[in-house]
C-alpha cells in the first residue's frame, strides 16, 4: 500500500473531477428557460373513492360551479395553516337623496367635499390592517361620474370587481372610515350606523343633506351556492399541504402546477375566489430576453436547437 | 488529530482559558450554538446550547386533531419528511387497530427510502463543503434533483409532502413520466457520464424510469467513492478525529449512523420491522473505525443499501388499493398508549402518543434522532483542535431544527 | 423480532419484577404493539432501573418522556407520569423491544431521583423534562435549561395548566 495507495488517493479525484470538465454543462437559465420537472397536472382528490390523484401541489383551482360555500376547507385549514377564509363579494356605493342629488349638480360645496373625502379614503391605501383581514387587494375604481338612479335616489357605485371580505364591516372600517372621522370633524353628523356580515352601512347628515355609504353584498348568480361564499387562500400562510382538497366534497377545489407566487406586498398573496377560479397561465419560456447581447442571445437559441 | 496527540501538547496545559461561543448563526446546519472552551487552540470543554428554532411542536400537537398535526411534524426536518412522520402515522395506526394496503406498505418504503438519500445527499455534500472539497457539494445536489423529482411525482411536493396518512398514503403513484422530465434526465445523464442513455429513450412507465433513475445514482455513488471518500484530504480531515467508542455509543443512547458507524448493528428496519421491510432484502453497514470517517462511510453504504431496497419495493409492489377508507380529516382514535419507532435518515425516530379518545392526542412526545445524538457532542468535541469541530459536528448528521422541534 | 417471542420474554421481566419488588409495580401494561408499560413507586424507581440494566441488560435509552394527568378525561389525577422509554442492544432477546418505566410525582412537589448514575444517555432527556415539566430530577449532575430561552419566566410550557396565547379553548 503505502505510496501507491497515497499516489491513486491524490490522482483518482483529479481524474473523476477532469473527465467532467470536457462534458455539455446543464445550467438552465430560469425564469426565461423553464425548468422542466413538474408535473403538469395538479393533485386532485375523489370524494367516492377517497383516493387523491397524484399531481403537484401548487396554488389552488376554484371551481365556483361547484362551490356550494360549505365551508369544509376553512374548517380543514383552521388547524394547519389557518390560510382559508370564506368570504363574500361585495360592493360599494354611496346613495343619495333626491335634493341632494340636485345639489350635487348644482357642486354645492359641502357635498362635493363630502364625496370627494369618501372616494379618496376609498382609493388610498388603508390607514391600518386589521390583524388577520382579508379585503382584497386588487381591485379596480369605477368612472364615478357615472350615476345609477334608483328608487327614491341616486347610487354611485365604487369599485368595478368585486371587493371580497368575510364581513362587510371589515370593508367600511378600511377603507371608508378614515373620511367618516374626517366628515365628523367638518360638522357632518352620523345617524345611523349598521355593522352585520353580510352588509354594512354610514349614514351621514349635515343641514338637510344626508348621504349614505352602503358595502352590500354582491349575488353571484350561482344556483348551488345561495349565499355566494367563497373561500379566498392566503398564500403568505398556505403550507400547500392539499388538505383543503381532501375536505372538499364536492370536488371544487383542485391544485395547480403553479408554484411561482411571489409579490411585492403581503397583502397581494391573498387570492380572491375571482382569482382563484382562473387557470394558471401557462408556464412557458418567455422567450429569450431582450436585454442579453447578441453572443448571449445566439448562446441560448442554440442550446435550445441542441437540446 | 489523534486525542492522545493531542493531550501530548505540553505547550497549552495550564495556559489561559478563553470561552466563546460559536454560532448561533450557522455552524453548519441551522441554528445552533456550541460554547466552546479552549486553550490555544485545543478545545477542552463544550456546552452545546440548543434551542434557537424552538417551535413547540409537542404542545402544537395537543392543539391539533390527529390528521392536521401531519403537516407540521414534517416541519422539524423538512429534508426528511417522511422519516418525521412515519412513526406518528404507524403509532395512531397501532391505536386504532388498523392496517394499511399492502401496496401502501411499498409506496410509503419507497418514499421513506428516496427521502433518506435526499437527506444522505445533502449531508455528504455539506460534509464536502465542511472537509473543503465544493466539487462534492455540486455533485450531490445535482444528483439529488433527479430523485427529488421521484419524491415531487409521487408526493406532488419537492420536500413537504404530506404524503403519509394514517390507513395508508394519500395517492397512489403516477402511472407515466412527464416528457419534458425524460428528456432532462436524458441530458443530465449525457452529461454526467459522457454517454448517451443505453437504448436511447428513457422509459415513460413511472416504474421504469425510477428503476432507471436508481441505475444512474448507483453509477454515480461509484464516483463518488474516488472524488470524495478516498481522497486523501478527506482521509486526512475526518481519519481518526472525534472517535465514539462503541460502549459509549450505547451507553450515551446515540442513534442512526452515528450508532452504526461505532460498530452497533442497529437497525430499526431489522429490529423492529414496520410496513414492508420485512418483505426486502437488504444489509445494515456497520464500521468498526468509530470515528468521524466512519460514519461518513455508513451513510454512503445506506444510500446503496437506500437503492437496492427501493428497486426491490418497485418490483414487489403489488396492484390494488392505498388507503382504507376513511374520513379524509376527521378521525377518531381510541384511548390509550403506544410508543412508535421508525428508522429516518438521522437515526431512530420514535413518537410516544397518549390519547383520551377525543379528536386530538393528549400527549404526543417526539424523540427525534438529532435530539438524541445532542449528547454526543459535549462527549466527541473535547481535546480536539477548533479546526475539528465542524467535522466532528457535521459528522453526527446533527439537525438543529429537529433537535429543538 | 418475532412478537411472540418478545411477549413471552416480556412476562418474564415482569413477573421478575413482581417477584424482587412487590408491592412497588404499581400497575403493568403489556401489549407489545403498542406499549410495554411499568408503573413503580418513585421510592424504589433507582433501584428497579438498576436491576433491569444489570440483570437484564437494559442499556438504551430511547426517550425521557412525561406527562402531565391533570386533564385526563376519564381519571384525571394530581400528577406528572415520568416515563423512561428504554431498551437493550446488549442481550438479542430484547433488542426490538421498548420497555417503558414510569413512575408518578406530584403536580405540587415534583420531585425524584436521576436515573442520569443508571443510564447516562438520559442527561440530555431529563433536562428538556426538567424544562417543558417541571419535574427536578435529585442527583442529575447538571440540570440546568437545554431549549427554552433564559428569560422564561412563564408556567412549564407543556404542563396542562400553561395555554399558549390566542389559543385559549
Amino acid at each position: 500500500m503505502g505510496i501507491a495507495q497515497g499516489v491513486k488517493r491524490t490522482l483518482m479525484p483529479i481524474y473523476s473531477g477532469l473527465k467532467h470538465v470536457f462534458l455539455k454543462p446543464y445550467t438552465v437559465k430560469w425564469p426565461y428557460e423553464k425548468v422542466p420537472n413538474l408535473p403538469d397536472e395538479g393533485y386532485r382528490f375523489d370524494p367516492k373513492a377517497g383516493i387523491g390523484y397524484p399531481g403537484s401541489k401548487g396554488r389552488h383551482m376554484l371551481y365556483m360551479e361547484k362551490c356550494t360555500g360549505c365551508g369544509s376547507c376553512d374548517l380543514a385549514c383552521q388547524n394547519i395553516a389557518e390560510a382559508i377564509t370564506m368570504t363574500y363579494g361585495f360592493d360599494v356605493v354611496i346613495v343619495m337623496d333626491e335634493k341632494c342629488y340636485e345639489h350635487f349638480k348644482a357642486s354645492t360645496p359641502e357635498i362635493v367635499g363630502a364625496l370627494d373625502a369618501i372616494v379618496s379614503s376609498f382609493s388610498a391605501e388603508p390607514s391600518y390592517i386589521q390583524y388577520n383581514s382579508l379585503s382584497s387587494f386588487f381591485w379596480t375604481p369605477t368612472d364615478i361620474r357615472q350615476v345609477i338612479k334608483i328608487e327614491g335616489g341616486y347610487e354611485i357605485k365604487l369599485n368595478l370587481e368585486p371587493i371580497f371580505d368575510a364581513r362587510a364591516v371589515e370593508i367600511l372600517y378600511q377603507k371608508v372610515y378614515t373620511a367618516v372621522e374626517k366628515l365628523r370633524t367638518a360638522g357632518w353628523e352620523l345617524r345611523k350606523h349598521e355593522a352585520a356580515t353580510e352588509s354594512a352601512s354610514v349614514e351621514l347628515s349635515k343641514h338637510d343633506f344626508t348621504v349614505k355609504v352602503l358595502v352590500r353584498k354582491i349575488d353571484m348568480g350561482y344556483k348551488q351556492n345561495k349565499r355566494s361564499l367563497f373561500p379566498s387562500v392566503d398564500y403568505g400562510r398556505c403550507v400547500m399541504c392539499g388538505f383543503c382538497v381532501d375536505a372538499c366534497p364536492f370536488q371544487a377545489l383542485e391544485m395547480t402546477s403553479e408554484f411561482e407566487i411571489s409579490a411585492i406586498s403581503r397583502r397581494e398573496l391573498v387570492y380572491t375566489p375571482n382569482m382563484l377560479a382562473k387557470r394558471p397561465e401557462e408556464l412557458n419560456v418567455t422567450g429569450v430576453p431582450p436585454e442579453l447581447n447578441v453572443i448571449e442571445r445566439t448562446r441560448m437559441v442554440f442550446r435550445r436547437l441542441v437540446w | 488529530m489523534a486525542r492522545e496527540e493531542v493531550k501530548s501538547l505540553e505547550v497549552y496545559e495550564g495556559g489561559p482559558a478563553l470561552t466563546f461561543s460559536m454560532g448561533p448563526q450557522h455552524p453548519g446546519t441551522g441554528h445552533f450554538r456550541m460554547i466552546l472552551t479552549v486553550v490555544g487552540d485545543v478545545v477542552v470543554r463544550c456546552d452545546p446550547d440548543p434551542g434557537f428554532v424552538h417551535r413547540g411542536e409537542e404542545k402544537m400537537c395537543e392543539y391539533k386533531t390527529w390528521i392536521t398535526n401531519i403537516p407540521h411534524l414534517e416541519r422539524p426536518a423538512i429534508l426528511d419528511s417522511a422519516g418525521m412522520t412515519y412513526p406518528y402515522v404507524l403509532a395512531v395506526e397501532r391505536l386504532m387497530g388498523v392496517e394499511p394496503p399492502e401496496r401502501a406498505k411499498y409506496l410509503r418504503v419507497i418514499m421513506a427510502e428516496l427521502q433518506r438519500i435526499c437527506s444522505h445527499l445533502y449531508w455528504l455534500g455539506l460534509m464536502g463543503v465542511f472537509a473543503g472539497h465544493a466539487t462534492m457539494y455540486m455533485w450531490c445536489f445535482g444528483d439529488r434533483e433527479y430523485l427529488v423529482d421521484l419524491t415531487q411525482l409521487i408526493g406532488g411536493q419537492r420536500i413537504t409532502h404530506s404524503y403519509f396518512v394514517p390507513g395508508g398514503v394519500r395517492n397512489d403513484a403516477p402511472v407515466n413520466v412527464p416528457k419534458e422530465l425524460m428528456k432532462d434526465f436524458r441530458r443530465y445523464y449525457r452529461m454526467m457520464l459522457g454517454k448517451d442513455y443505453p437504448g436511447g429513450e428513457v422509459p415513460e412507465d413511472f416504474r421504469k424510469y425510477a428503476l432507471a433513475v436508481c441505475d444512474f445514482f448507483d453509477t454515480r455513488l461509484d464516483e463518488y467513492y474516488p472524488m470524495l471518500l478516498d481522497s486523501s484530504i478527506f482521509i486526512y480531515r475526518t481519519k481518526s478525529i472525534g472517535v465514539l467508542k462503541k460502549e459509549d455509543a450505547v451507553s450515551l443512547g446515540v442513534v442512526g449512523p452515528v450508532l452504526r458507524g461505532s460498530g452497533v448493528k442497529s437497525d430499526t428496519r431489522i429490529d423492529e420491522p414496520y410496513d414492508a421491510y420485512p418483505y426486502i432484502k437488504f444489509n445494515v453497514p456497520t464500521m468498526e473505525g468509530c470515528d468521524s470517517y466512519s460514519r461518513m462511510m455508513v451513510g454512503y453504504y445506506e444510500m446503496k443499501e437506500s437503492v437496492r431496497i427501493i428497486k426491490q419495493a418497485i418490483e414487489q409492489m403489488p396492484e390494488g388499493p392505498v388507503k382504507l377508507k376513511q374520513h379524509p380529516v376527521t378521525i377518531r382514535v381510541p384511548a390509550g398508549e403506544v410508543f412508535a419507532s421508525a428508522e429516518a435518515a438521522r437515526g431512530q425516530c420514535s413518537i410516544y402518543i397518549r390519547s383520551d379518545g377525543t379528536d386530538r392526542p393528549y400527549r404526543v412526545k417526539i424523540c427525534s434522532p438529532s435530539f438524541r445524538n445532542i449528547i454526543a457532542i459535549p462527549h466527541l468535541i473535547r481535546e480536539v483542535r477548533i479546526a475539528d469541530v465542524p467535522i466532528i459536528y457535521w459528522s453526527l448528521n446533527y439537525w438543529p431544527v429537529e433537535c429543538d422541534r | 423480532m418475532n412478537l411472540s417471542v418478545a411477549e413471552d420474554v416480556l412476562n418474564k421481566l415482569v413477573d421478575d419484577l413482581r417477584e424482587k419488588f412487590g408491592d412497588k409495580v404499581l400497575e403493568v401494561i403489556v401489549e407489545p404493539k403498542k406499549i410495554v408499560k411499568i408503573l413503580i413507586a418513585p421510592d424504589r424507581i433507582k433501584d428497579v432501573a438498576q436491576y433491569l440494566k444489570s440483570e437484564w441488560g437494559m442499556d438504551y435509552v430511547k426517550g425521557v418522556t412525561s406527562v402531565d394527568l391533570s386533564r385526563l378525561p376519564s381519571k384525571a389525577q394530581d400528577g406528572l407520569e415520568v416515563i423512561y422509554h428504554v431498551s437493550s442492544l446488549s442481550s438479542d432477546v430484547l433488542r426490538g423491544v421498548t420497555l417503558s418505566l414510569s413512575t408518578k410525582v406530584s403536580l405540587s412537589n415534583p420531585i425524584m431521583p436521576s436515573l442520569v448514575n443508571i443510564w447516562k444517555g438520559a442527561e440530555m432527556h431529563e433536562r428538556e423534562v426538567y424544562e417543558m415539566l417541571g419535574v427536578s430530577f435529585e442527583g442529575h449532575p447538571d440540570l440546568r435549561r437545554l431549549i427554552l430561552p433564559e428569560f422564561w419566566s412563564d408556567k412549564p410550557p407543556l404542563r396542562k395548566e400553561y395555554v399558549v396565547p390566542g389559543r385559549e379553548r
